[in-house]
């Protein structure tokens, strides 16, 4: 490609750009039909739990404003939950409770949020207020996950998530994402979370970037982000990658809670994954899928598709992937 | 396969597009920029009256073809009256008469008025005199006889004007200046003695040219503007210099634009007049139609090439025209978003709000737009966040955010009126809805992504709207997309084209410097 010196620059460095991500990798690999499976969330669990895939319990679901009372029946119940619009984006509307008062429910930082406020609240998610496309839509009430005592140096009061970038049911390129205060103990980036790059194959963080800037610690605790080893690396590839292969989208960002108790655990699916991973990992992602995208065919068994993982992660040639008589596709 | 399939649409596109563009301006000779000054202008006249069961005889006072216009195309649209036009000392006229009229009429006048080629005009015309009992040689006899205080004024007056000046022109400036001055001691003996109607500056400045030998009258007409459709009556006056009457303001005897006004009447004579009917009122507007060299070419068109006139717009109706000379910029408003989304990257509310913004700004002029619109979303944020506490749900507090924001529209053009700003018309049209779109996006946004990221869109959105307004407001844009809609077929087809771009945005070349720079130094 011609382009003047910056830009050429950044075609030499395998930066995925937002159009290249969205025409060669979205649209096609993506088929819009599949969308509501990863963007409303009780369908996404449905499919997880198909493909053998750990997902927090659901709890309930409520549809109208007259339900609300399932809520207080819940928190009876279970006292530690969590409360979202089913069809939320970027962490809007999310309520994390982990206990019951007189007067309401006991959110993370301590304070108690009144019941008037919770249904108004829960009001504000019925009406599609915090939901992608228009109108309506249902909250879900979820198992509450305890994030792995290995961050409790490393996230602050929040939970923090892996995110994977699964190609045809590979994963190509993961991230762990790190709330901080000043994020309020959301792990998005764009709120000010850490993002941390992550070594493919080993699992070791390399580096860390918030609000687009290379950092070491954690601002909130000193505690280095690099070479940190994410606990059940393994399993996190393996779940990615059999729930990137069993539902139809080709190009997945997969969001994975390590959980206390129940090990890897599926957050969400998104099927519009950003590109910011990319500066977390000081890497582009298309040298890392191109070899993918010229595989004719990509194998069933969730380990040989690991095997492709690691090879292409240490830019290996993957012609040794090929089945007997297969030929890489040109373009 | 889809990339060359686009490749052919485009291409074909294109060549369409080129192709009746330049048979049109080649063969058909369609004007490429706009005549600014030679036009044709549609006027029209509502006259509404009542009558009392008397037989009804009104006369209305026309335009006539002496002037810089050429009157055609009249038509009268009065059901149950006689018509006939007639032309006497005083002027052309419209008599329109009815056996017995009872209870309120309208009678419609309308006309096309096409501007003359001065070069071509014939310039036979008789020279007017000055009419006055008052001129030199009359003055300087009646001086002698009997030096009244009104003639000795006006001899001051004249001769004063006379000697500060170096020509015809600036003496009458020099009379007008003097003129306006009623405190002045000449000035008002002036006003005492003279004839009755002379208090009022217009007609002493005739009175007083036609004292010094300069012909003149008092003129009673529409100042043609293309700005709006209703046309005020205006008064002024014209003198005679060198051979041409010259149009000015009757205060300052500034020369005004020949080609924007428009005579219906002269020295006082009344618009209406008549007898059988009363509360009668007479209401003018007018609107500006294409320019004579592109009737010109249609002309030329429906010999040669039928199809042209058939798909032109300009053989729409006024109204409608005005309509798509607004439609026909969405398509650029459009291409210029995709650019801004696609290849810039600026982060915006919604996909079109900067170019509805755009539109918005085309009513009230771009800095009255901007104060307005950065003050109207301001306290409608604050409104919101108010109705925030009160826990009011999603769709009634933006309905209560709609009303307010209306409310706010209407103070602010009472304000205007009261203050003789001219803002009210212009912000009737500001759009309610989109104000309210982004009010509510943007608090939305402030909510949930911080307010640096709701400043940042809400900045954005202002800065696409600054190119796309010059774009929608451009003259000559307007006339390429109204005389030449074909063109809007290249704009397709080079959106289409960008429906395919898969290179970078400018904004993720800052945004990934880090790897870009990387790169540098591994390789
Ligand atoms: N079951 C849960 N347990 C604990 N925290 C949760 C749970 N679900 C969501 N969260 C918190 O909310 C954030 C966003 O949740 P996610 O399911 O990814 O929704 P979204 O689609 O809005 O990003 C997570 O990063 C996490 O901090
Ligand atoms: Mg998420």
């Amino acid at each position: 490609m011609i382009g003047f010196g910056p830009i050429s620059k950044l075609a030499r460095s395998g930066v995925l750009g937002m159009n290249s991500r969205n025409l060669d990798f979205i649209a096609a690999y993506n088929p819009r039909r599949f969308y509501p499976l990863v963007d409303d969330k009780v369908i996404t669990k449905k499919l997880a739990i198909e493909a053998g895939v750990t997902v927090p319990e659901l709890y309930g679901v409520i549809r109208y404003g007259g339900e609300m009372n399932l809520l207080e029946k819940i928190a009876e119940k279970h006292r530690s939950f969590v409360v979202k619009p089913s069809n939320g984006s970027g962490g809007g509307g999310i309520m994390v409770f982990n206990g019951v008062a007189k007067t309401g429910l006991r959110r993370m930082n301590g304070q108690i949020m009144l019941w008037s406020d919770i249904r108004y609240h829960l009001n504000n998610m019925l009406s599609g207020m915090f939901s992608m496309g228009d109108g309506s839509d249902q909250v879900m009430v979820e198992e509450r996950l305890v994030p792995h005592s290995a961050f409790s140096k490393l996230a602050f009061g929040g939970v923090p998530d892996v995110r994977v970038i699964v190609f045809r049911g590979i994963p190509v390129m993961a991230m762990l994402r790190l709330p901080t205060a000043e994020s309020d103990g959301k792990a998005n980036l764009h709120q000010g979370g850490i993002g941390a790059g992550i070594d493919l194959v080993t699992g070791i963080t390399t580096r860390g970037v918030q609000h687009n800037d290379s950092v070491d610690v954690h601002p909130d605790f000193e505690t280095p982000v690099r070479d940190f080893q994410v606990p059940s690396w393994p399993e996190i590839l393996d779940l990615a990658s059999r729930l990137g292969h069993h539902i139809g989208l080709g190009y997945v960002g997969v969001d994975i809670v390590i959980c206390e108790h129940k090990g890897p655990t599926l957050l969400e699916l998104n099927a519009r994954p950003g590109i910011a991973i990319q500066t977390a990992n000081l890497r582009g992602l298309r040298p890392l899928l191109l070899p993918i995208h010229k595989l004719p065919s990509v194998p069933e068994d969730v380990h040989q598709r690991i095997e492709i993982a690691h090879a292409n992660w240490n830019g290996e040639s993957l012609e040794r992937f090929l089945a007997p008589g297969e030929e890489m596709r040109r373009h | 396969m889809k990339r060359t399939q686009l490749l052919i649409i485009v291409g074909a596109l294109i060549a369409a597009a080129l192709g009746i563009f330049s048979y049109k301006v080649t063969r058909l000779g369609f004007p490429v920029v706009p005549n600014l000054d030679s036009d044709t202008w549609t006027i029209e006249a509502k006259v509404s009256f009542r009558g009392r069961g008397d037989p009804v005889t009104l006369r209305l006072a026309l335009p006539n073809s002496e002037g810089q216009f050429t009157v055609v195309d009249e038509t009268f649209v009065a059901s149950g009256f006689g018509v006939e036009t007639d032309t006497t000392e005083i002027g052309r006229q419209a008599v329109f008469e009815r056996r017995a009229q009872d209870g309120s009429a309208v009678l419609f006048y309308s006309a096309k008025l096409i501007a003359v080629d001065q070069r071509y005009a014939d310039d036979a015309r008789p020279t007017p005199e000055a009419v006055s009992d008052y001129r030199r040689s009359e003055r300087r006899r009646a001086i002698e006889e009997n030096a009244t205080p009104l003639l000795v004024a006006l001899d001051s007056i004249l001769t004063e004007a006379l000697e500060k000046s170096a020509g015809e022109r600036s003496f009458i400036t020099q009379l007008a200046r003097l003129s306006a001055d009623e405190d002045e001691d000449r000035i008002s003996t002036i006003i005492e003695g003279g004839p009755p109607e002379i208090s009022n500056a217009s007609d002493r400045l005739v009175f007083l040219l036609n004292a010094a030998g300069t012909p003149a009258r008092h003129v009673q007409g529409i100042i043609l503007d293309t700005d709006t459709r209703q046309a005020p009556l205006t008064t002024w006056v014209e003198y005679w210099l060198g051979e041409t009457w010259v149009s000015a303001n009757g205060t300052t005897a500034e020369p005004l634009n020949d080609a924007r006004t428009l005579p219906i009447v002269y020295d006082r004579q009344p618009i209406v007049a008549g007898d059988g009917f009363n509360r009668v009122g007479v209401s003018w507007s007018v609107a500006r139609n294409f320019e004579s060299q592109l009737s010109r070419a249609m002309e030329r068109g429906s010999e040669f090439a039928p199809w042209v006139n058939a798909t032109s717009l300009l053989s729409l109706p006024i109204d409608l025209q005005l309509v798509f000379r607004v439609l026909l910029l969405i398509p650029l408003g459009a291409l210029i978003i995709v650019i801004l989304k696609q290849v810039i990257g600026m982060p915006a509310f919604g996909t079109f709000m900067p170019v509805l913004i755009a539109l918005a700004f085309r009513e009230t002029q771009l800095f009255t737009g901007i104060a307005l619109f950065t003050g109207i979303v301001a306290v409608g944020l604050l409104l919101r966040a108010y109705f925030n506490q009160l826990q009011l749900l999603l769709v009634p507090r933006l309905a209560a955010v709609l009303i307010i924001v209306t409310f706010v529209m209407m103070f602010i053009a009472l304000a205007g009126e009261a203050m003789g700003i001219q803002t009210g018309l212009s912000i009737s049209l500001f759009p309610l809805v989109i104000i309210t779109m982004t009010i509510e996006r943007m608090s939305l946004t402030w909510e949930e992504d911080g307010a640096t990221e709701a400043m940042k869109k809400a900045l954005g959105s202002l800065a696409g709207a600054i190119p796309a307004y010059y774009i929608l407001t451009s003259e000559y844009i307007e006339h390429f997309a109204i005389v030449f809609p074909e063109l809007l077929l290249i704009v397709l087809a080079v959106v289409l084209l960008l429906g395919r771009y898969t290179g970078y945005k400018v904004t993720e070349y800052y945004r990934f410097k880090v790897l870009a720079n990387a790169g540098d130094k591994t390789s």
